[in-house]
């Protein structure tokens, strides 16, 4: 069933639309009353609040097909919302067009925000999704930098996050320490609310990555499964992620201006001092700078947009290498 | 005056980025002024330029002992590509405070401007709000420190906003300022990408008030009225006492209101438009009596956006 979450005017022949597709099967509902549970389990998958990621667009798209071609296995609700920024999207825009703001920095409900309107769209969505049993927020890093598949979690909700995020099928997940700007984002509202909401981050904007969309796709049937969404007596065995702590993680900006060429593939292991890649001056054919890394690891953040100014970050290192020989 | 190169940074394509300082009399860091942080931030520049103009004019008049900083421009690169965020990445330089100078471009271009005025007794941030609208000039502030009322109260202008900072904020330069006891307020008036000429001359007067107000210049170097030492009282109001009027409706968003205008409770400001029809799909009326402090100023309006703030 499609809904409408948010539906508001714009000036000229248009409407402002969220959408989300409920999955749920009325069958195996109605039994679940008869045997005088509450409610069915409900799961949400949510992105596009970015509106330059793309690699959630078909996570959404792989998560329905498979419920509808299986639809006798679903057991409670499976809410799909693809594009919580939708002019965003259109517009390949991160942000919200036209007042270029991040829409990830307007959800918290008790402070001033900047215009209205935004509030009321993510004020609704919020709604729409408190009491989930499980949200997740799908993002695609940005158009400059390539991730591999992690969930990233603020420390003070693992306790809870952590025993779900394992079972997501990703590669990594990243524990941070709490971060101010990133307490009006969507994940913190809705944890801070009750609302168990895990952050994937995978491939790179404006682009899909197939791979990493099919390997989280089989993660979140893994966890409806776990939550008693899906049915699936021998669920496919997922991944075990690498877990990093703040402290593991070295982040290696340019020193230079220039185009940067990766001499590494994304998310293979590297000695101290190996050589990451090359800052190069098109003008002249210099290179300007040779990136190594800082120690011994694992690159899971790699460049991916070649213009580099000093300071831009051109890969993050796992350096929690399990054990070193000397 | 002094003119220092405070940061320098190459680009693969652009002339180096640069950030350039203007330093009067000498002595105590006493006045640290700071303007052209985003892209839409001209009407700063130029008043920052129009105090650079004055103070090399009048250096001698600066009290002997104090030293003031401008920076009329931290980010020539927005400006010049008339972009409000930073071109390369789209990060917004006044929320990287304090800065981070082994971090990403704009955390290191926060971090060199946060070096060079850290120290300054008082600050001044000549900036703007990302609404699409217009504003009357008002002196802005956090109140992290007890004087921050009386700090803005010295520009002289007709309001002193006292507001709440926000989990963003807590990366502007003012509330950073203040962190490090540098007593800071924001100037803020008008709309991004514009100048009015008329709140130019109110902002350059109330920066050389606040500099006679604490000792930096005297009396007698500023013309006319801005040297007044009879202080103009200023309205201070919170975050609470603003009364924000949303559109009902969208569509093409006509009014005669401008900010600083009396408007009466019940008053029409505004008519919201069907853009195809020529009807008449709102009319936008004033809950309370006061002053518009900010209107709503371009072609066409969403619903749900905030059409005028009414103090
Ligand atoms: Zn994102």
């Amino acid at each position: 069933m499609i809904e409408d979450i948010v539906d508001l005017e714009l000036p000229v022949a248009e409407r402002l639309v969220i959408r989300r597709n409920r999955l749920q099967n009325p069958s195996q509902s109605s039994a679940i009353k008869s045997e005088g549970i509450k409610r069915p389990p409900r799961i949400a998958v949510v992105t596009g609040v970015h509106g330059d990621e793309l690699e959630g667009q078909y996570v959404c798209a792989l998560i329905a097909q498979k419920i509808q071609a299986e639809f006798g296995r679903l057991r409670g609700i499976v809410d799909i919302y693809p594009a919580v920024n939708p002019l965003g999207i259109d517009a390949i825009e991160r942000s919200i067009p036209y007042l270029e703001l991040d829409m990830n920095r307007y959800f918290a409900g008790e402070q001033e925000r900047n215009d209205s309107y935004i509030a009321h769209l993510t004020d609704l969505v919020t709604e729409s999704l408190v009491g989930a049993d499980l949200v997740i927020d799908i993002h695609a890093s940005n158009i400059y930098l390539r991730e591999i598949p992690q969930i990233r979690m603020d420390r003070n909700t693992a306790e809870r996050l952590l025993p779900l995020a394992r079972m997501m099928n990703v590669d990594f997940i990243w524990i941070h320490e709490a971060i101010t700007v990133l307490k009006s984002t969507l994940a913190h509202t809705l944890n801070a609310r009750n609302t168990p909401t895990l952050v994937v981050e995978m491939g790179v904007g404006m682009r899909i990555t197939p791979v990493f969309c099919h390997d989280l796709v089989q993660g979140i049937f893994r966890v409806m499964t776990h939550l008693g969404i899906w049915d699936d007596p021998e669920p496919p065995p997922v991944k075990t992620p690498i877990e990093c702590n703040e402290g593991e993680v070295s982040y290696i900006n340019s020193p230079a201006a220039g185009l940067f060429l990766p001499d590494v593939e994304h998310w293979i292991g590297v000695e101290q001092g190996e050589l990451l890649g090359r800052i190069v001056q098109p003008l002249t054919g210099e290179v300007v700078s040779e990136i190594r890394s800082p120690g011994a690891g694992t690159v899971f953040t790699l460049r991916e947009y070649p213009v580099v100014m000093e300071g831009s970050l051109l890969a993050r290192v796992f350096t929690a290498a399990p054990e070193r020989t000397p | 005056m002094k003119t220092e190169l405070l940061y320098r940074l190459a680009s693969m394509s652009r002339e180096d980025y640069q950030i350039q300082g203007y330093r009067f009399g000498s002595g105590i860091p006493r006045v640290a002024i700071v303007a052209g942080m985003r892209g839409s931030e001209a009407q700063g520049l130029y008043v920052a330029a129009k105090l650079v103009q004055y103070l090399k004019e009048n250096e001698q008049a600066i009290a002997s002992g104090s030293e003031i900083l401008v920076i009329p421009s931290v980010n020539p690169y927005s400006l010049n590509t008339v972009r409000r965020l930073w071109p390369l990445d789209h990060t917004d330089i006044n929320r990287m405070f304090p800065g981070y100078a082994q971090g990403e471009t704009t955390q290191r271009i926060a971090a060199a401007v946060m070096a060079a005025v850290q120290d300054y007794e008082l600050g001044v941030n000549l900036t703007s709000t990302p609404h699409p609208g217009k504003h009357v000039v008002h002196a802005r502030i956090h109140r992290l420190g007890t004087d921050s009322v009386q700090t803005a109260e010295a520009f002289g202008l007709p309001f002193v906003h006292e507001h709440e900072a926000n989990p963003q904020e807590t990366g502007s330069l003012n509330y950073n300022w203040q962190i490090w006891n540098t007593r800071a307020v924001s100037l803020a008036g008008g709309r991004g990408f514009e100048i009015d000429e008329d709140q130019v001359l109110e902002l350059f007067h109330g920066v050389l008030r606040f500099l006679v107000v604490h000792g930096v210049l005297p009396n007698s170097a500023v013309p006319g009225e801005a040297g007044s030492s009879q202080s103009r009282p200023s309205r201070v109001v919170q975050d609470k006492d603003i009364c924000v009027v949303p559109t009902p409706r969208a569509g093409i968003f006509s009014t005669r209101c401008r900010p600083g205008d009396l408007v009466q409770a019940g008053e029409v400001l505004a008519e919201i438009l069907d853009p195809h029809l020529g009807e008449v799909r709102s009319e936008i009326c004033s809950p309370i009596a006061g002053t518009a402090f900010y209107v709503y100023r371009a072609p066409l309006v969403y619903e749900k956006m905030i059409a005028f703030m009414i103090v």
